[in-house]
């Protein structure tokens, strides 16, 4: 018993930073309709911004995630100014914008080796020790990333369910021309919706800090990982992302202690039995990306 | 009519020339440094060549790099476990990896767009982490010590040995010049009458009886196999290959250098864009670190306001101006948050 529960715990805490992830590239994916592959810059963005706060001007964590977040904010609602407001309605709109966040994602990457630095980093625990129940070891970090992307996740739901401009985030996703004949400003949603989601993605990285490290690549590294995941939920449901996210991070903590490596093989496997099933993944409506 | 017969007379004697001018550039590039580059290019624009053959029947693919590395790993392990010719590797890559492509079109081509794309790009990752979990593949870090290409000995004539640089680049060209010869047969064939038609609008293709499947098929394997031919020659003339090598990134580096030549020119397009982003990092080395952010700002900067890429600069129909129209049009429309500013 005390195994599969620190594995359930393990498993929980890196699926919920999972979940952040991929409902931030959920709601990019379903309101913008664009495949954004600069996305995984963004998680390192914020989680270097945090070690930034903490490490060189001293700010409390929580303080310094804010900082990131806020900047990751900006730097999502900029690129769709800038660049994504001009292409994502045109023909061939996929190319256009795979091509387009590909060179974002090279600007950022770069950018980002030359104001970080190259090397691995990692911030002091927020809080220390362990605590023991039902046969657990639970580290106290780790319950505070469970609690805080349990927290986050909720907001994000309540936020696309119940404020005006998640209203006007479902509407536009169903259709931007009748969103629009509302009187819904699609404009604006689309400008929020590429900001949330990648305030999300740098909210992962600012709660990954503390407790798991941080280096120049890993957004470049977790990137197709994301879209596999958000795969299985689907690509277009905020609730698909939350059962993707979990799944597979207890899919991933349960294998890599049966069968080590193999699991991503196991992973992948499933993943394309489920899409070959089900193209639009387990809850998805099915997008319109401009394939064809 | 006479029009049309100088037409296709200059696009015939234009072939000829570039052929001319290509076989003679190891007599003017002496630097092995420029002719690996050389050959470099020649391989990224054939896969980005395939890229196009697939996206002219509107499939968007995000595995090509599978099917390249299908092909490496084809002909490095024939090679290396059971000590057959390179000769014989490169065509095994080809035909494994078109079987491969076969076997899995009815798995892929089931629903077309989406789901393509998305089972796609599952089979790149499981190619990674398969060939990453195989010790007889050997793990993450790859193959190394691939024997080169095996010496040609034709009656009357020295041998060639595969030593140099020089070799490899006329072995790459012909490579080239076969796959862009195979390439217009199939286009100029009732097969590419049928492709063009899907790309345009695959429903309408349907209802006029054309089994987009099969025809969607018949590309898919073509371009696959052209992967793995042109993948067995990349991995015997690199002499490493690792499956990170052959992971999501260069996919899309693939679609960039077909969409930065002009996906409209199918031979033309991929060549110039490959060329163009294997040298222009070359060139601005001066700038070591920027290299990077240079090039993507203008990646950027090209799919805003050369959306077809380079060569639709010397498309016919294209107006004079209209890339300065755009420029005023986005500078004025950036800072603004009106709904009435959206351009469908």
């Amino acid at each position: 018993m005390d195994i599969y529960g620190q594995l359930f715990f393990n498993g929980l805490a890196i699926g919920l930073v999972y979940v952040m992830l991929c409902s931030g590239m959920v709601l990019i994916q379903s309101v913008n309709q664009i495949i954004f592959i600069a996305f995984g810059q963004f998680y390192t963005i914020g989680a270097f911004l945090t070690w930034i706060g903490v490490d060189k001007l001293n700010f409390p964590y929580f303080a310094a995630l804010a900082f990131g977040v806020a900047i990751s904010f900006i730097l999502g609602a900029l690129t769709y100014l800038l660049i994504l407001r001009h292409i994502q309605f045109k023909q061939g709109k996929f190319l256009a914008t795979l091509i387009a966040s590909t060179g974002l994602m090279l600007v950022l990457q770069q950018g980002s080796l030359l104001v970080f630095g190259t090397l691995p980093q990692s911030i002091p625990p927020i809080f220390k020790g362990t605590l023991n129940f039902w046969g657990i070891t639970a580290n106290i970090d780790k319950m505070t990333v469970i609690a805080m992307g349990i927290i986050i996740t909720l907001f994000l739901f309540f936020f696309y369910e119940k404020s005006r401009i998640g209203r006007g985030m479902r509407a536009t996703s169903f259709s931007p021309e009748i969103a629009e004949m509302h009187g819904i400003n699609t404009n604006l949603i689309f400008l929020v919706t590429l900001g949330v989601g990648t305030a999300m993605a740098g909210v992962a990285g600012g709660i990954i800090a503390p407790t798991y490290g941080i280096d120049p690549q890993m957004g470049a590294s977790v990137v197709w990982t994301i879209m596999a995941m958000t795969m299985v939920g689907g690509p277009d449901s905020l609730l698909g992302a939350l059962a993707g996210g979990l799944i597979v991070g207890q899919i991933l903590s349960f294998g890599q202690f049966y069968i080590g490596g193999m699991v991503q093989v196991v992973l992948f496997v499933i993943i394309a039995i489920i899409l070959f099933f089900k193209p639009n993944g387990l809850l998805g409506r099915g997008i319109d990306i401009g394939v064809e | 009519m006479l029009a049309n017969k100088l037409s296709h007379n200059i696009k015939t004697i234009s072939f000829f020339v570039t052929i001319l001018i290509l076989a003679i550039v190891p007599i003017i590039v002496k630097s092995p440094y420029y002719l690996d580059l050389i050959i470099v290019t020649i391989v990224y624009a054939v896969m980005a060549m395939t890229f196009i053959i697939l996206l002219k029947t509107g499939l968007v693919s995000l595995g090509l790099a599978v099917f390249w590395g299908l092909g490496a790993y084809t002909s490095a392990i024939l090679v290396m476990k059971l000590g057959l010719s390179f000769w014989i590797g490169l065509p095994a890559g080809a035909i494994v990896a078109g079987l491969f492509a076969f076997v899995l079109s009815p798995f892929l081509l089931k629903s077309g767009g989406i789901t393509f794309l998305l089972l796609n790009a599952v089979l790149g990752l499981l190619f990674i982490v398969i060939i990453g979990n195989s010790t007889f593949l050997g793990m993450y870090t790859g193959i190394n010590n691939i024997p080169e290409v095996d010496p040609i000995k034709l009656p009357f004539l020295p041998v060639i040995e595969f030593v140099s640089k020089i070799p490899y680049y006329y072995l790459g060209l012909i490579l080239l010049i076969v796959i862009v010869l195979v390439v217009s047969a199939f286009n100029a064939t009732k097969i590419g009458k049928a492709w063009t038609a899907i790309g345009l609008k695959p429903r309408l293709a349907e209802s006029i009886g054309i089994n987009v499947y099969r025809y969607r098929m018949y590309a898919f394997v073509l371009a696959s196999a052209i992967a793995g031919l042109i993948g067995a020659f990349w991995a015997h003339y690199e002499g490493f290959i690792q499956p990170n090598g052959f992971n999501m990134w260069m996919t899309n580096y693939f679609q960039l250098y077909a969409i930065l030549g002009g996906i409209g020119h199918g031979i033309a397009g991929p060549l110039l864009g490959a060329a163009i982003m294997k040298f222009f990092p070359e060139m601005i080395r001066f700038t070591q670190q920027l290299g990077n952010i240079i090039t993507g700002v203008l990646l950027i900067l090209l799919i805003l306001f050369l959306p077809r890429g380079i060569l639709s600069l010397f498309d016919k129909k294209r107006k004079f101006g209209e890339g300065f129209i755009f420029i005023r049009n986005w500078a004025k429309s950036s800072f603004t948050i009106n709904r009435k500013e959206v351009k469908k």
